[in-house]
């Protein structure tokens, strides 16, 4: 067997040489490059790529001034490490001492991705290019304002998380105008329930906050099984808690790679984020723009179809009931009240049996969690608002027109509850 | 079940905490059940086949050894000869030939039924069959004394760190370690964990993104241009490399944690400087198969020049059918063929200089890389007519979106890569990155498992090399 050494000490001095002679070349190349980063590499990758400093002072800047240090700094670490290592070489198992201080150093990346200015920093990255590509986009708002708003003390207002039918049926610069209270919004197209339910972490910040959900039978029946990829960016253990809590041992032997996936992307940012990582690395400068009509008309077939399979799996259903009712008894003591709109889809489709069904066992759901004093729930029939076929832009979401009324109507509810 | 799943990290933790705990004849008989296991989770029937070559090799070599009587002995090599290949012949070719022969027949008007069967091709057979062939002919050739115990031969067969994808172990090297004890060291650990994870890394960072891209461009979704194939092409050459070259050093890796030593698969291939370092360096454990079982016993390079360019022609084409049961990669065996003979002509009339300068070392090395892309033309296209068109679309310049996009990553993935091995060739020692000072490989180390955390991707595809 292979028996490796350390290091020789004649490559550590062959080393301290090379640093020697060569290691005044970080700081002179550190700095020029420190600046150019912040500088016009910066500009490249962000929304301003035509911006370029025109003068001295706006090419200094404390990031760039920050990096070079960093880079310049390089020699003097390679040196301890050099006499660290010569140190420990007689210590038997010194090898381990590298791979331990690369987990500790990912361990200060993940700390560093955390941290506001980089979370900034990426999510407007991940903005700029997403061109048409919506759920990009979508992801990149949330989790922006997600990291904006635990930043900031903002003031207490509306949460209103929600999928697709959110993002476009709810405009909430009129709800803010209406209702005369901010209103924080974390809707991306897919988060249904569970989704929902796992971004907890990401939806709580400010305990004089007030919730609102538009939820039916629709979504409780909309995901056939567990979908990871639309989970996992906004994934918390607040969350994700619940769900493991509410599936069955089966559920969860046999989905047990996803929710190791899912427990990941919990405890980990950059796993959380890793698919927008992923994102950025193949659209190093240039927003992909290319326009896909095959793939708008390829979703739309697809909600059409899904809308057949409402509640295909039962076992999906319960478990988005069991996480729900979690969630909502959770929710209860972090936010001042909840309120549950019953949302509605369009009204030329006209639903199954099976889907009437699951609309009627949910809208009971939601008022069993009324008896229980947790949300307040404003069923479809409550809510007064006619929205015919005319003001829908497909089989689940209202046009513009359409946005308006259930805007207003959503305001009108929420107004006599203003925080 | 693959080396880059959870269900596989799991079994081997299972495997290797009860390993570290059990006596000598006991570890052979946990790796044996584990090896079978772990087979057995792609289709537990074709067990019965590797149990069979099992049997068969073993009965005949063991006869082999035994008898004094030449006839015994070859009717006895024959038949384990005919066993096995009559294995692979069936579930790996009898599709390709009964087509190639109806469509020769159709070439002479002559019409015949379709015979065509719907047969699965077992995982690895390929590589398990040369393994256990190689046994039986190093016994009749009298290199090797077999071994008596049915259960170590079996371990040697079905070992599952190399069981599907190799590297094709001699028995010379694999079973007399079956036979005799093993020590799990520190030592061996740090390496197997190096090994296993730059495997990992290979595979899921390097090899699984850009088979995206790969896929694209071989599967025609993307308009053929001079740009696109060639992006297409450099992309699989990395894919390839990185995809097999990592199951290697994965295989090698867990044989480190377990206290086997087994082979050494590739050593930088691309840095090749002729077609016959390429096969120096690439696929080691087969090249030297196919050398020592099929090349020298056609003659080798004793019956004269020509004879010796025909062996050559002869035993890469059907290397390039051990690969796969289609034209192009008997192609790509012939190319390759081609490639060694046109070398070996090269050589006789103007021998090699002792010592190369720089220079020429690059532009040799570069010239030997371009002629192995263009065999992995051969080797990932479709079929023959997306040869031809990729040929013809490689004079048609032309642009595309996304390559801007495509050349960007294959250089973020590449490049690293090269860092690697640039290091492991200056030194000659496979292991060089181990021996970097503590913090190159702190820095080493970190990047690696950023880019595993954010950039691996976890869709489990299969290796390549599983195929054959």
């Amino acid at each position: 067997m292979l028996v490796l050494n350390p290091i020789q000490p004649s490559l550590a001095e062959a080393e301290v040489r090379w640093l020697k002679r060569y290691g005044w070349l970080f700081p002179v190349l550190g700095f020029p490059l420190g600046l150019l980063i912040k500088g016009a590499l910066w500009s490249g990758t962000l929304l301003n790529a035509s911006f370029l400093p025109s003068n001295l002072a706006g090419w200094l800047s404390p990031l760039g001034l920050l990096i070079g240090t960093i880079i310049s700094l390089v020699p003097v670490a390679w040196w301890l490490m050099l006499t660290l290592e010569i140190k420990i070489k007689s210590g038997g198992r010194g090898w381990l001492l590298a791979p331990v201080m690369a987990c500790v150093c990912f361990i200060l990346l993940e700390m560093a991705f955390r941290t506001y200015p980089v979370q900034a920093i990426f999510w407007q990255g991940v903005i700029a290019r997403a061109g048409d590509q919506t759920q990009a986009r979508e992801v990149g708002l949330y989790r922006l304002q997600a990291a904006a708003d635990r930043k900031a003390k903002s003031p207490a207002g509306f949460v209103f998380p929600g999928s697709s039918q959110v993002v476009q049926g709810i405009d909430c610069a009129e709800l803010s105008q209406l209702t005369g209270a901010p209103v924080y919004r974390r809707a991306v197209s897919g988060l249904f329930p569970i989704e929902l339910i796992c971004s907890q972490g990401l939806i709580t910040f400010n305990h004089d906050n007030r919730l609102i959900l538009l939820l039916s039978g629709f979504d409780v029946g909309a995901r056939a099984d567990l979908v990871p990829d639309a989970i996992r960016p906004q994934a918390t253990w607040s969350g994700l808690r619940h769900v493991l809590r509410a599936a069955p041992a089966s559920f969860q032997l046999r989905h047990w790679r996803n929710f190791v996936d899912l427990c990941f992307a919990a405890s980990c940012d950059l796993w959380r984020s890793r698919d927008y990582v992923r994102f950025m690395w193949e659209n190093p400068v240039a927003p992909n723009i290319i326009r896909n009509n095959a793939a708008a008309q390829s979703a739309l077939n697809q909600q059409l179809q899904g809308y057949q399979r409402l509640g295909s799996n039962p076992e999906m259903v319960a478990l988005c009931w069991q996480a729900l009712d979690l969630f909502l008894g959770d929710m209860a003591q972090h936010f001042q009240n909840i309120i549950v709109f019953e949302s509605r889809i369009n009204p030329t489709s006209p639903p199954s049996a099976s889907a009437l069904d699951l609309e009627n066992q949910t809208r009971r759901f939601f008022e069993n969690q009324q008896h229980l004093q947790r949300i307040r729930f404003i069923p479809r029939a409550a809510q007064h608002l006619d929205l015919p076929p005319e003001y829908w832009a497909d089989n689940t979401h209202v046009n513009a027109a359409g946005r308006q009324l259930l805007t207003e109507m959503i305001a009108r509810f929420v107004d006599d509850t203003s925080p | 079940m693959l080396f880059n799943s959870l269900d596989f990290i799991i079994f081997f933790v299972v495997v290797f905490t009860a390993y570290v705990w059990l006596p000598h004849r006991g570890q052979n008989i946990l790796l044996l059940v584990a090896s079978y296991f772990f087979y057995g989770c792609w289709d537990w029937r074709f067990l019965s086949l590797i149990a069979l070559s099992t049997t068969v090799d073993f009965v005949a070599s063991n006869g082999i050894y035994r008898s004094d009587d030449p006839q015994t002995r070859k009717r006895l090599l024959v038949f384990s000869i005919v066993i096995n290949l009559g294995i692979l012949g069936f579930f790996k070719y009898f599709n390709f030939f009964v087509d190639s022969a109806t469509a020769l027949l159709a070439g002479f008007g002559l019409e015949t039924p379709r015979l065509n069967l719907h047969i699965i091709l077992p995982v690895g057979i390929s590589f398990y069959t040369f393994q256990s062939m190689s046994y039986t002919l190093d016994v009749y050739r009298g290199q090797l004394v077999p071994t008596r115990r049915f259960t170590d031969y079996a371990l040697f067969v079905s070992l599952f760190t190399q069981l599907v994808a190799g590297p094709i172990e001699r028995a010379k090297n694999l079973l007399s370690q079956v036979t005799s004890p093993r020590v799990v060291t520190w030592s061996g650990i740090q390496t197997g964990t190096w090994l296993f994870f730059w495997g990992l890394f290979k595979k899921v960072v390097i090899g699984d993104n850009l088979a995206l891209l790969v896929d694209q461009v071989f599967g025609g979704s993307v308009a053929w241009n001079t740009g696109s194939v060639l992006l297409g092409i450099y992309a699989f050459a990395l894919q390839i490399y990185c995809d097999f070259s990592a199951y290697s050093d994965m295989a090698r890796g867990l044989g480190m944690y377990l206290g086997f030593n087994i082979m050494i698969n590739f050593r930088n291939p691309y840095f090749a400087l002729n077609p016959s370092e390429l096969w120096r360096r690439w696929h080691i454990s087969l090249s030297t198969w196919l050398r020592d079982y099929l090349y020298i016993p056609l003659g080798g390079n004793r019956r004269g020049p020509r004879r010796t360019y025909i062996n050559l022609l002869l035993t890469m084409v059907l290397g390039g059918l051990w690969h796969g049961a289609a034209w192009t990669f008997v192609l790509w065996g012939a190319f390759h063929g081609g490639l060694l003979a046109l070398h070996r002509w090269f050589q006789e009339r103007w021998p090699p200089a002792p010592t190369l300068s720089w220079a020429g070392r690059g532009w040799r090395t570069l010239a030997m890389f371009h002629a192995t892309c263009f065999g992995w033309l051969l080797f990932r296209a479709n079929s023959m007519r997306d040869v031809t068109g990729m040929l013809k679309a490689l004079l048609q310049p032309g642009w595309l979106p996304e390559f801007p996009g495509w050349i960007f990553q294959i250089l973020l993935l590449a490049l690293p890569l090269l860092g690697i091995q640039i290091r492991q060739e200056r030194t000659q020692d496979p292991l060089a990155p181990l021996r970097l000072s503590l913090f190159p490989r702190i820095i080493l180390y970190t990047f690696m498992l950023f880019m595993l955390v954010t950039y691996a991707n976890t869709g489990s595809r299969a290796f390549i090399y599983f195929q054959f």
